[in-house]
């Protein structure tokens, strides 16, 4: 048994789908036709940014492009 | 499904505190057929109530079984007459021994002189309902591993003659303890789990819940330490709905949509940490569940209080030091100090054996780099953390990473500034 535990910070937080910023919506349409995700049957999402304003923690505002793997 | 896993765990529970836990195999059978007969009934439409068909079944073909067998074995002399036997029966499947003849159970395969892996091998089969083949894959073992450790579990439950009443037990305080230990493997493996095509399992958690509550219906069993393994769960199993995407891929912290976490179960959770907190005795699965805790109730991460995160992990470290415990509290010192204070940590770890190994070292070694603009370095530690992934949902979430970088750089130009996030 590999006992290492339900850890949010090991387990959620370093996990990840990819999340690019664009200046507009035109560019994160432009930005998500470049994705690769596609040759394999993948999926693209464009959302508008959810936060605004960076952290102190390299976090920044963003408009998301998310894709999904095949 | 559930419905004949949970009779299963059940009536084997029940039947082995009427037959005694040298007659397991015959319980086991009895269960096995009571289940089959109800499969073939139910074809063509389900009984009004197919929890009590299923038991009615099991009372009549356990009378059959034992009556056939009375010369062969020996039996408790309470099934020795045939109206003694009906009412015996009639009372150990009654609703109201439900709870006590599979708390009896688990406290009995929890035995000081079985191994952990036994332990949680035992509850999965005999209380969670789990076939050998399906607990082996559950674990990446072969089927013969756990059929041995099945059956040193049945050779030392042999040597009890009957299955003690939790309250009677000399030893109820040690194998509590092993008790707490094996639901939250139990938990941990249903919230991201070692099956490659399957890695988070919300029914090994439910069952873990279930499990739990057993042990705080009961007088004898409803310790502070059990409130804490329960709001524990609650916690973590009320984010459950939001780890993976469509595609079955492990969604990053920041980007689930907290407005899908269980209310009901965080507030459940709330419930039973305010009732852990009597004593002045602070177990590990208090810390643990008071991290989950400030999870659950964060409406951010950012707005997440990582001081206190910081805090409970320190307490953890001090009690339980455990590589695993010092990976996750250097992520939390890299969101209260700073990256380069969670990377000091995480660096200061390189050594160890065990995290070598570990997928989410890696990846979190990755993540700091990542995050601080350090894209070759965090490359390298990606492909170290997809090399050891043990699923596909691990694997495309590190490649996601890589490919957001590889992005972010190919792309970039005057008017679109962009950048990877966490």
């Amino acid at each position: 048994v590999v006992t290492d535990g339900p850890y949010a910070e090991s387990k959620d937080l370093v996990t990840g789908s990819l999340i690019v910023e664009a200046a507009s919506l035109e560019d994160a349409i432009d930005l998500a036709r470049t994705c690769p995700t596609y040759e394999f049957g993948g999926s693209v999402e464009v959302r508008p940014p959810g936060l605004i304003g960076s952290d102190a923690h390299g976090r920044k505002a963003r408009r998301r492009v998310l894709y999904g793997a095949g | 499904v559930d419905l004949f896993r949970r009779e299963y765990a059940h009536l084997v529970s029940a039947l082995t505190r009427v037959l005694g836990p040298s007659n397991i195999p015959l319980a086991e059978d009895v269960v096995h057929d009571a289940l089959v007969s109800a499969m073939h009934a139910w074809r063509f439409g389900l009984p009004r109530d197919p929890k009590a068909w299923i038991i009615r079944a099991a009372h009549n073909r356990a009378i059959d079984i034992i009556r056939r067998e009375q010369r062969r074995r020996s039996f408790l002399p309470e099934l020795a007459t045939s109206t003694a036997l009906t009412d015996t029966i009639d009372a150990a499947l009654a609703p109201a021994a439900e709870g006590a003849s599979q708390l009896a159970m688990m406290f009995a395969v929890c035995d000081p002189g079985l191994s952990r892996e036994t332990h949680v091998t035992l509850i999965l089969r005999w209380l969670c309902g789990l076939s050998a083949r399906e607990i082996g894959q559950a674990f990446l073992v072969d089927t013969q591993t756990i059929d041995r450790r099945l059956h040193r579990g049945r050779t030392r439950l042999r040597e009890l003659g009957r299955l003690p009443d939790v309250e009677s037990l000399p030893d109820i305080e040690t194998r509590r303890d092993s008790v707490l230990r094996s639901l939250y493997l139990l938990f941990s493996e249903g919230y991201h789990g070692s099956d490659p095509q399957d890695p988070v399992r919300p029914f090994l958690c439910e069952d873990a819940l279930r499990l739990t509550g057993l042990l705080l219906d009961a007088k004898a069993t409803a310790h502070p330490d059990a409130h804490a393994l329960a709001a524990l769960f609650c916690f973590d199993a009320a984010r459950l709905p939001t780890r993976l995407d469509e595609h079955r891929v492990f969604v990053p912290l920041e980007d689930q949509d907290r407005s899908r976490w269980d209310r009901a179960r965080i507030e459940r959770g709330l419930m039973h940490l305010a009732r852990a907190a009597t004593g002045d005795h602070m177990s590990r699965w208090h810390l643990e569940a008071g991290i989950a805790c400030e999870h659950a109730i964060a409406p951010s991460i950012q707005k997440t209080d990582w001081d206190r995160i910081v805090a409970f992990y320190q307490l953890l470290a001090q009690q339980s030091w455990s590589p695993i415990v010092a990976l996750n509290r250097a992520l939390a010192v890299a969101e209260r100090d700073g990256l380069d204070e969670g990377r000091r940590e995480l660096i200061a770890l390189a050594g160890e054996r065990k995290l070598s190994r570990y997928p989410f070292y890696w990846a979190a070694r990755a993540d700091l780099e990542r995050r601080a603009d350090r894209h070759a370095a965090a490359r390298d530690n990606y492909e170290r953390a997809i090399a050891l992934a043990r699923s596909p949902a691990e694997r495309v979430s590190f490649e996601r990473r890589i490919e957001s970088m590889r992005i972010s750089q190919g792309v970039s130009g005057p008017g679109t500034r962009h950048s990877s996030s966490c």
